[in-house]
């Protein structure tokens, strides 16, 4: 009885943050309204979308990732973004790649980027290109590439125009020790007063959430739910900033 | 037999108290599993950004040194100020290659020359470039540029010194590094910027050693350094425009 009653209470839950989220997705959420940059720390201010976060050893991440624009604060340093990232250890900021697309700061066009970083004490490499469409949905995928066992950074399954987006290292070279490697899509703002991408009505959407297992096949993320692999499976649009 | 009101509120009141601690448990995950933990950072220690000192020869760190951690500035000026040119622009007479970026840049012809001034094309570019916020200084150089799906393209090569590059994982937290923007050069239009701990653009040659295109390359694990460390010999390798 207690077992079921716990089960009951679970499902609950899930159903119940399912429902916030998608009444905020009809638009019962607060208007945005422009206000003005703040100091802080923005670190706190990430949009918690969907996580894949286990020890389980997946070979790549991909999405398709709306682009929308975001409503941003004036009178300072702006940054925003959407993106698909695997990462080397889940308890590690320092150790990812990732490919989305992102405003850099508040005069400036928005643009496609990739990112990656092996470790802390490593410098970072990157780059921005592009002038993304409104409303439009890309693919964003990084995977492991078997040939070079580079992690590769594409767009709508496309290298860049410019530059190589892939990373130096074998992230299952024993000496990357990226030990749990881990897939993570998300939409963020770098400031109090940013908003992520979309409306007040709905966030900017993530479809096609898959990752690549070991074997090299594609499979969405949410089929592991039978594994029990800890997947966020409610997409929820919180207002992060206003 | 409860009304409809009361029932609503008996399981508004129910969603309030399960959502309430699933937020918490959510937004506690997310903070550790996404971005390093703040535990993790707090023992990182942070320095403010160091500017370039030597504005004429711009010379990144070693690669294999541990980069400059700074705080991703939150409250900056609502305009960004475009940082001062280095010196007048000029033309790239070598070959410099980034292997690890994609990117090889190489001497325009003789009689080839730009559509648009650097300064001008500075002016144009400022606003749209992703780049080069809050950098101390920036050199022009007009060259060719092969990457991806451009052969030969003139452009305008912009490099930043200073420029604190976000941490997109870590987003409170950025990295000193030498910034670069690509521009066209018949307009000014944007093409794209990168960061590249092994692109240099110097102003004077390696004399012996390595030939011109292992310059800035290092190996997969970083162990190597570039060998920007060399000392220039004063010969002028690029001529202004």
């Amino acid at each position: 009885m207690a077992s079921r009653l716990q089960s009951r209470d679970v499902a609950r839950l899930l159903l119940s943050a399912c429902f916030v989220g998608f009444v905020q997705y009809l638009g019962f959420a607060p208007a945005h309204a422009a206000i003005g940059c703040q100091s802080g720390d923005p670190y706190d201010k990430h949009f918690t979308g969907r996580g894949f976060h286990t020890s389980y050893q997946i070979r790549g991440a991909q999405a398709d990732i709306t682009f929308r624009r975001a409503a941003l604060c004036t009178g300072g340093q702006t940054s925003v973004s959407a993106w698909s990232m695997v990462s080397g250890d889940p308890d590690d900021g320092f150790k990812y790649a990732q490919v989305g697309y992102k405003y850099f700061h508040s005069s400036a066009s928005p643009s496609f980027f990739w990112q990656y970083l092996k470790c802390f004490q490593c410098t970072v490499h990157g780059a921005t290109w592009g002038d993304p469409s409104l409303t439009t949905n890309y693919n964003f995928k990084v995977f492991r590439s078997p040939s070079d066992g580079h992690l590769h950074m594409n767009v709508d399954y496309q290298n860049p125009p410019v530059g190589t987006p892939e990373t130096n290292f074998d992230p299952l070279d024993p000496d990357a020790d990226w030990p749990n490697m881990n897939a993570q899509w998300y939409a963020e703002s770098g400031n109090w007063g940013d908003d992520i991408p979309g409306l007040s009505r709905g966030k900017t959407n993530f479809d096609n959430t898959r990752v690549k297992n070991p074997d090299a096949t594609w499979v969405d993320v949410l089929d592991y739910n039978q594994f029990g692999v800890n997947v966020w499976a409610c997409w929820d649009f919180e207002r992060v900033a206003n | 037999m409860r009304s409809l009101m009361g029932r609503i509120a008996v399981r508004g009141a129910l969603v309030l108290l399960v959502v309430v601690p699933l937020w918490a448990v959510l937004a506690h995950r997310a903070q550790n599993t996404h971005g390093g933990g703040a535990s993790a950072e707090a023992t990182n220690s942070q320095t403010a950004p160091v500017a370039s000192t030597s504005p004429m020869e711009s010379t990144p760190p070693p690669a294999d040194a541990t980069p400059t951690y700074s705080t991703w500035p939150t409250a900056a000026p609502a305009e960004p100020t475009p940082p001062p040119m280095e010196g007048p622009p000029v033309r790239l007479d070598h070959v410099v290659v980034d292997r690890e970026g994609g990117f090889t840049f190489s001497p325009p012809p003789d009689g080839l020359e730009p559509g648009i001034s650097g300064e001008d094309a500075w002016r144009a570019g400022w606003d749209t470039i992703d780049s080069g916020e809050g950098a101390t200084s920036v050199q022009l150089t007009f060259a060719l540029m092969t990457s991806g799906k451009y052969v030969d393209e003139p452009v305008w090569l912009l490099t930043f010194q200073g420029t604190c590059i976000q941490i997109n994982n870590a987003p409170s937290k950025c990295q000193v590094l030498p910034d670069h923007s690509v521009l066209e050069a018949s307009d000014g239009t944007w093409i794209a910027s990168f960061v590249s701990p092994t692109l240099q653009i110097q102003r004077c040659p390696l004399l012996g050693g390595l030939p011109q295109e292992d310059r800035g390359t290092r190996t997969a694990s970083g162990s190597s350094g570039p060998p920007s460390a060399r000392p220039c010999w004063g010969q002028k390798l690029r001529s202004p425009l």
